[in-house]
């Protein structure tokens, strides 16, 4: 491995997508910023460019009689004061940095992030990064009820009995909510459910939706109970922090009981898993393009990111299409 | 906004915050819920609602002048009559739903829908005036002991056979109600018999000396099995349907012969003209209606004698059902196999299957991403669309959404299986003509 100290050749190469692994209570544009100003701090800790040089001309015209004007010219080249870090700031500031999310995660989730730097951002817009299938796993509390829906947060609303809940029931319900998700993912992939379109969506399994409207559950299972907590993995699409609180508060009223969250984790993004993210320790210059290096190696390998073709299919505005296609029949 | 919908938003809601500002959360009362009761069942019923076969009394009749009572129940609504009896078994006809209920007294079999045969029994407020549409379920006397059960009912066009069984799997006696214009009611044809009002049930004790242990309803013909397994029938024969070698009514359950000479019979279905049968070794006949070539002989339209019909592909068959112009067939595998006319379940464009071809199994929720494979258990079919149900009591319907019997909140025909939003789960399925119900439990 070649090492240098030169910034504008790190520059060069710093471009690409990192996976970082986000703290709780910690919004993602603060992790953004922290990527970008971590980066900056470090690229100006290197061989910066130096001050561009500043070509002066001293003329010497003292002691000579006015017949011989001949004068004699000195040229110097002293480096540029206007062009010194102590006038101009440093060299690398957090505004030239670039970055994109793939995804966004609420201010109290925690988990995997992909995050495009620079040239790395064009990479997260033209492909298709936002349709790889996210694994949270979420923690659930049982026997109260909040208006925010964590449980160390907001005003308690009720509180409820849980001792009754047995493991299976908490499996039952949420194989139903999955298969009525699966159900739902053709109006979100903009296709009509009796057309030969839907059946070769249906065919492969999982039908990634064409919107950013709703949420699409592809698997819900329970990973382990110990009452009054337990905890449950999703596999979804287009999920939001505040869909996921709703769900748990649904979850808990169909067990007969009350649920509030206590942590949500986002474990998995296609093939980026936790053991190819940063966490927050290793935010630095030197860990993050080695990281670049790594994630551009998982993109390679994963057949499921391919170029973004429909764009302008994407409704960003969350229009169901599946019900303007019902209304024009 | 429909009537469901308004009812819904119409009600006073609970005020929110219920508790004030400052509450600590010690303060709030705790509530405490009760333990589950494992018996208890929902009933869901969806599709056609004039004739009042869904069994729900405020979506079939208008309140008011301005009330707009809706034609058809495009998604499974819960039948208020399930929460209060425990309904055991249902059976979807022509226009009309018996339901099976386990209670003490004598009144076990209740139903609703068109009873212009009298297939609900003699229904009356008034005397002489024979009630000839019910809307909501209703009891019908039959002669049951208090100690006996309900084991099974099974439901045609116009006639209804109920399975009443002392000892639970010991097989029993059969009574028949409804239209004998054709002897599906097994008992002897009189011309010019007034069905409209009549009074009549009918019972068969037992066939061969043996008690029943099955029955099976097609449009006008009637099937039993017996405890040795041997299948009768009775009724209309024109295209084959009783599988008597003869074309013909027939007006007392017969022996059915043929291919089924020395087999155990475990299940015949139908519920057309065209028949299948299982035997205990998980070999499929057949007989009846073939004219789409759904019993896979090339050379006749119709089949009067029992035929056996070899799928070495598919497997032991575990359960079948017969549509009007189609099969299915569940394997021990838990794979659907299908042939025939008809939307079958491999997308719009395949509308005629000549060989068994199995339904993908990711579009019955086996999916990549589902951890939990559930197999399907059951398979069942109406004239024109089926029905499977997995272990998990997920309800799946494909086929031609006639009148919203599909249940999957619109009227548009299904060609491959969707699953159905059920917030309970599926145990048992009945599929009618133009409508379907099904016997749930809770969740939890």
């Amino acid at each position: 491995m070649k090492s240098t100290r030169d910034a504008s050749l790190v520059w060069k190469h710093l471009k690409g997508i990192v996976c970082l692994y986000k703290p709780p209570r910690k919004s993602v544009a603060v992790v953004r910023h922290t990527i970008k100003s971590h980066l900056c701090r470090d690229l100006n800790q290197m061989k910066v460019r130096p001050p561009t040089p500043y070509v002066m001309i001293e003329s010497e015209l003292k002691d000579l009689p006015a017949e011989k004007t001949e004068s004699k010219n000195v040229i110097k080249v002293i480096p540029s004061y206007a062009d010194n870090v102590l006038v101009t700031g440093p060299r690398y500031v957090t505004e030239e940095i670039r970055g994109r999310m793939v995804h966004e995660l609420g201010y109290k989730s925690s988990g995997l992030l992909l995050l495009g730097i620079n040239g790395g951002c064009n990479e997260v817009k033209n492909k298709t990064f936002h349709q790889l299938v996210r694994c949270y796993q979420v923690g659930v509390r049982l026997g109260l009820e909040t208006d925010s829906g964590w449980f160390d947060e907001g005003r308690g609303k009720a509180k409820a009995s849980f001792k009754h809940v047995p493991p299976h029931a908490v499996t039952t319900v949420l194989a139903s909510m999955q298969a009525a998700h699966t159900k739902c993912a053709f109006s979100l992939a903009g296709v009509l459910p009796d057309s030969q379109e839907a059946y070769e969506l249906a065919l492969q399994g999982t039908i990634k939706p064409k919107t950013t409207g709703g949420c699409v559950i592809y698997s819900a299972r329970l990973l382990d109970f110990r009452l009054p907590d337990f905890t449950i993995e999703l596999h979804t699409l287009n999920e939001t922090e505040d869909y996921f609180l709703s769900m748990v508060e649904l979850l808990g009223i169909k067990l007969r009981s009350a649920a509030t969250t206590t942590s949500i984790k986002c474990v998995q993004i296609g093939n980026f898993g936790v053991e190819h993210a940063l966490s927050s320790a290793d935010w630095d210059l030197q860990h993050i393009l080695k990281n670049m290096k790594l994630c551009s190696k998982l993109v390679e390998e994963n057949s499921e990111i391919v170029p973004n073709l429909d764009e302008e299919r994407l409704d960003v505005s969350g229009r169901n299409i599946y019900q303007d296609k019902a209304a024009n029949n | 906004m429909n009537n469901c919908a308004r009812r819904h938003y119409g009600r006073i809601m609970k005020k929110f915050p219920l508790y004030p500002d400052d509450t600590p959360i010690e303060k709030i009362p705790e509530y405490a819920f009760s333990k589950p009761d494992k018996d208890r069942r929902h009933l869901f019923s969806w599709g056609l609602c004039e004739h009042g076969a869904v069994g729900i009394l405020r979506q079939c009749t208008k309140r008011s002048k301005k009330d707009t009572a809706p034609r058809y129940l495009q998604r499974p609504c819960r039948v208020r009559f399930g929460d209060f009896n425990r309904v055991i078994d249902v059976a979807c006809g022509f226009g009309f739903t018996l339901y099976a209920v386990s209670t003490k007294s004598s009144l076990k079999v209740f139903g609703t829908g068109i009873n212009t045969d009298s297939q609900i029994g003699y229904q009356s407020q008034r005397k002489d005036a024979p009630m000839e549409l019910l809307l909501a379920p209703v009891p019908i006397r039959l002669p049951i002991d208090p100690q006996e059960n309900v084991a099974a009912l099974a439901a045609g066009r116009a006639h209804s056979l109920i399975l009443v069984e002392r000892e639970k799997g010991k097989g029993g006696r059969v009574l028949t109600l409804g239209n004998n214009s054709y002897g599906q009611c097994a008992r002897p044809i009189e011309e010019g018999e007034e069905y409209n009002g009549s009074k009549t049930v009918h019972c068969v004790e037992g066939l061969e000396g043996e008690a029943i242990k099955s029955v099976s309803c097609g449009q006008d013909h009637s099937l039993f099995i017996n405890n040795r397994g041997q299948l009768f029938s009775c009724g209309w024969g024109d295209d084959g349907q009783t599988g008597l070698g003869v074309p013909g009514k027939k007006g007392s359950p017969t022996r059915v012969r043929g291919a089924l000479e020395n087999v155990n019979i475990v299940k015949a279905t139908s519920s057309g003209d065209c028949n299948l049968a299982i035997s205990d070794d998980g070999v499929l006949y057949g007989w009846g209606n073939s004219e789409y070539g759904q019993l896979l002989q090339d050379h006749a339209a119709q089949i009067y004698s029992p035929v056996k019909i070899n799928l070495p592909e598919v497997g032991p068959v575990v359960d079948i059902a017969v549509g009007g112009s189609f099969c299915a067939v569940l394997n021990e595998k838990g794979q659907i196999w299908t042939w025939g006319f008809g939307l079958l379940g491999f997308g719009p464009n395949v509308t005629q299957v000549s060989r068994p071809q199995m339904i993908p199994e990711v579009l019955l929720g086996k999916s990549s991403f589902a951890w939990k494979k559930s197999k399907v258990v059951s398979v069942e079919a109406g004239l024109f669309h089926l029905a499977a149900v997995t272990a998990d009591g997920d309800l799946f319907t494909w086929g031609r959404n006639k009148d919203g019997c599909l249940g999957l909140g619109n009227m548009r025909d299904q060609p491959f299986p969707l699953r159905v939003s059920i917030g309970a789960t599926v145990l048992k399925v009945s599929c009618g003509v133009d409508h379907m119900a099904a016997v749930c439990s809770p969740y939890f």
